[in-house]
């Protein structure tokens, strides 16, 4: 099967899928609640805090390799590796290495898209290496033997008695529907991992030039225990995150936590800028930064798609989306999800196989009116269908009918000489149309709203269109 | 061609006309909630801030008082061995009430490893910054005992000075002790640890500290 027909099935299957509707609606509207208040609450001027975070991001991309290059060389001074992997399978051979080199069993890993991107999970179990995912909501894919639902919030789609279900059965710890027990559970469960993990895997959210910085949101501690306890901390991080001064964080933490959560702040932010070197200092003593291109210079070459790049991956327009909250995360069969995944796949991983997400979407704009870096990302879908047309070699008939039906509705006429043929083969349209058995067809006016204007105003002429 | 090579020509050949580098207001300007008043009323504004988010907030006099406050924490402790940063601050507290000093481990010996600083039920440490409009602490690993003690422990008590509370994140980032000293990690700590990973129900101390205390000492300073 094509992704094109796993994703419809999936799709079909999970708009049909009532309780997974009603978890996810409730979820959605409860951070909705909490973001709107927020907004109001922090921001003097939501719209300019968006244009000014904007023009960072765009600032930032123009001067992309510069920055990354200064980046590099003030971590390297502090003791840092950066290795610059091209591709997934690079990065992935990269962490290959390191673990092998420092002989490390027991990895813990900290949320990262990224590291979902490339794969990273099958990867470590491929080479029969430990790994626990340490976020609570990732440790609960983990155990349960899914992918995340949703970028910021992976197990969205999972009910409490769902987990309680889950932690009864993986961790062997009595039955409970309290989310305080269970978070306690699996807090217990996984302070060993920490305490005894050779290594910490954790993604970045931004990457400072001026500071030499990786910088890390949270709220629960992992990503912090995750880069004090083990002796070697790597760091998977997209070339794109790049922000120029260590002052711009002052804009972009609140904004991103604003727009992933409704928090003002995430529990914690840190600022990592290299191991911890001096002899009685604690934290790791080797510290791996690697650089993902992965297709972000591909994405970077296209000025019609550059902005992409933009992105801080806060999940609003997964929210946002009618589409996202219809089929859910999972039919998407891709590490990001919703408005923003249905644009940056196609480039990520192939147009032809995957320019099928583009038209999930009903092109109504609410990803683009909350996304927090200003991202007109239904245009971006619009134009992602373009191009992927351009690049498609469609069936002769399709194109001649394509041809014929722009013909017709470049001109008035044709379209009102079409309309009572049109209407005459409606029982046809009825029984070998599946969309038409599944949902049934509307019956016409008697009259076209051309016909009504002509009798009521004949001053105005409706059939001025031919060119 | 190495893999950083080929990254970066290919960046360069594509890349966008130049533009400058654009000004962004400071946060007075890009926040409704920017604390515009005296002094006074940044700790007020800090302790609620606190509060929202379920952290404990103390106000003291002296390093004396600072201290009957830490020992009336640690009764509440969930154990009964402590670890501190033995910095500056905290020093000048455990002279002035030296019976409290020999309650603590100090964090900065070599011989700690996780499975001790896991321990501990509290970790006392100082801090860089207090910002009054998140409610947040910053601290540098470097000056506050290290990535683990701050993290650790079921319980931070956090010591500061009111020289040391800022308004908002600007100031604190555009610090000397932020642009020009030598550091390797800090963190933005705001409330304890938290989770809603579960229906979005909000749990507290998911994996880090499930309580934040702060001691704010008024009319000290540290030198
Ligand atoms: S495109 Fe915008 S709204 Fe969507 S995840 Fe990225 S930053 Fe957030």
């Amino acid at each position: 099967m094509t992704e094109n027909h796993l994703f419809l099935k999936r799709a079909r299957q999970k708009s049909g899928d009532d309780a997974h509707r009603i978890k996810i609606q409730k979820a959605i509207s409860t951070y909705d609640t909490k973001v709107d208040e927020m907004i109001k609450r922090q921001f003097t001027d939501w719209q300019n805090a968006r244009k000014s975070a904007a023009a960072i991001k765009e600032y930032a991309l123009a001067n992309l390799p510069d920055l990354l290059l200064e980046f590099e060389e003030k971590i390297s001074k502090r003791g840092a590796r950066v290795l610059w992997a091209e591709t997934a399978q690079q990065a992935r051979q990269f962490i290959g290495e390191i673990i092998t080199r420092c002989g490390g069993q027991k990895i813990i890993k900290s949320k990262s898209m990224t590291s979902e991107e490339i794969g990273l999970n099958e990867f470590l179990a491929g080479q029969g290496i430990e790994n626990w995912e340490s976020d609570l909501g990732e440790f609960i894919v983990q155990l349960a033997g899914e992918k995340p639902y949703h970028i910021v919030t992976p197990a969205m789609h999972k009910s409490r008695s769902e987990i309680a279900d889950l932690f009864a059965e993986k961790l062997g710890i009595e039955r409970t529907d309290s989310a305080e027990e269970l978070t306690m559970a699996a807090r217990q469960h996984l302070r060993q991992a920490f305490v005894t993990a050779d290594i910490g895997i954790t993604g970045a959210n931004f990457i400072i030039a001026d500071a030499g910085a990786i910088v890390m949101m949270e709220n629960e501690g992992n990503g912090r225990l995750g880069m004090a306890c083990p002796k070697v901390h790597i760091v998977l991080v997209g070339i794109e995150k790049v922000l120029p001064r260590l002052g711009n964080l002052a804009l972009f933490l609140p904004l991103l936590t604003t727009s992933g959560t409704g928090q003002q702040l995430t529990c914690y932010n840190s600022i990592v800028r290299g191991p911890e070197l001096a002899p009685d200092s604690d934290g790791p003593e080797e510290m791996f930064v690697i650089l993902l291109d992965n297709g972000r210079s591909d994405i970077y070459a296209q000025d019609d798609f550059r902005r992409l790049l933009h992105c801080i991956r806060c999940g609003a327009c997964l929210n946002a989306c009618p589409v996202f909250r219809t089929i859910g995360g999972h039919a998407y069969g891709t590490a990001y999800q919703g408005p923003i995944g249905s644009v940056v796949t196609p480039q990520l991983r192939g147009l032809a196989e995957w320019r099928h997400l583009a038209h999930a979407s009903t092109l109504c704009g609410a990803c683009s009116a909350v996304c927090p870096v200003d991202l007109d990302l239904h245009h971006l879908l619009l134009q992602t269908r373009r191009v992927a047309e351009k690049n498609r070699k469609s069936k002769f008939y399709w194109r001649m009918a394509m041809k014929i039906w722009a013909q017709c509705f470049r001109s008035r006429r044709a379209v009102e000489l079409l309309r009572p043929i049109l209407k005459l083969l409606l029982p046809v349209y009825k029984s070998i149309l599946p969309a038409a058995k599944r949902r049934g067809i509307p019956q016409p006016a008697k009259k076209s709203f051309a016909q009504i204007m002509k009798q009521s105003q004949n001053s105005i002429k409706p059939e001025r269109t031919d060119r | 061609m190495t893999a950083k090579k080929k990254i970066i020509t290919k960046l360069r050949t594509a890349r966008a006309a130049e533009i400058s580098l654009p000004r962004v207001g400071s946060d007075d300007n890009i926040f409704a909630d920017y604390p515009r008043s005296e002094a006074g009323n940044l700790i007020s504004i800090f302790k609620n801030n606190m509060k929202k988010l379920s952290g404990e907030f103390f106000m003291v006099n002296s390093f004396t008082e600072a201290a009957e406050t830490i020992e009336t924490l640690l009764q509440s402790a969930e154990g009964t061995k402590f670890c501190a940063d033995f910095s500056p601050l905290c020093r000048k507290i455990f002279t002035a009430y030296p019976r409290l000093a020999g309650r603590f481990e100090n964090a900065s010996q070599q011989r700690l490893n996780s499975v001790d600083f896991a321990g501990f039920a509290v970790g006392l440490t100082s801090a860089d910054f207090l910002v009054a409009r998140t409610g947040s602490v910053l601290l540098r690993s470097l000056a506050a005992g290290g990535r683990r003690l701050s993290v650790l422990p079921p319980m931070h008590i956090v010591i500061a000075t009111t020289a040391q509370l800022l308004p908002s994140l600007d100031e604190a980032l555009h610090s000397v002790q932020f642009q020009n000293a030598d550091w390797r990690y800090a963190t933005i700590i705001t409330g304890p640890s938290r989770t809603s990973d579960i229906e979005k129900i909000l749990v507290l101390g998911a994996h880090g500290p499930k309580r934040l205390a702060v001691i704010l000492v008024e009319g000290e300073t540290i030198k």
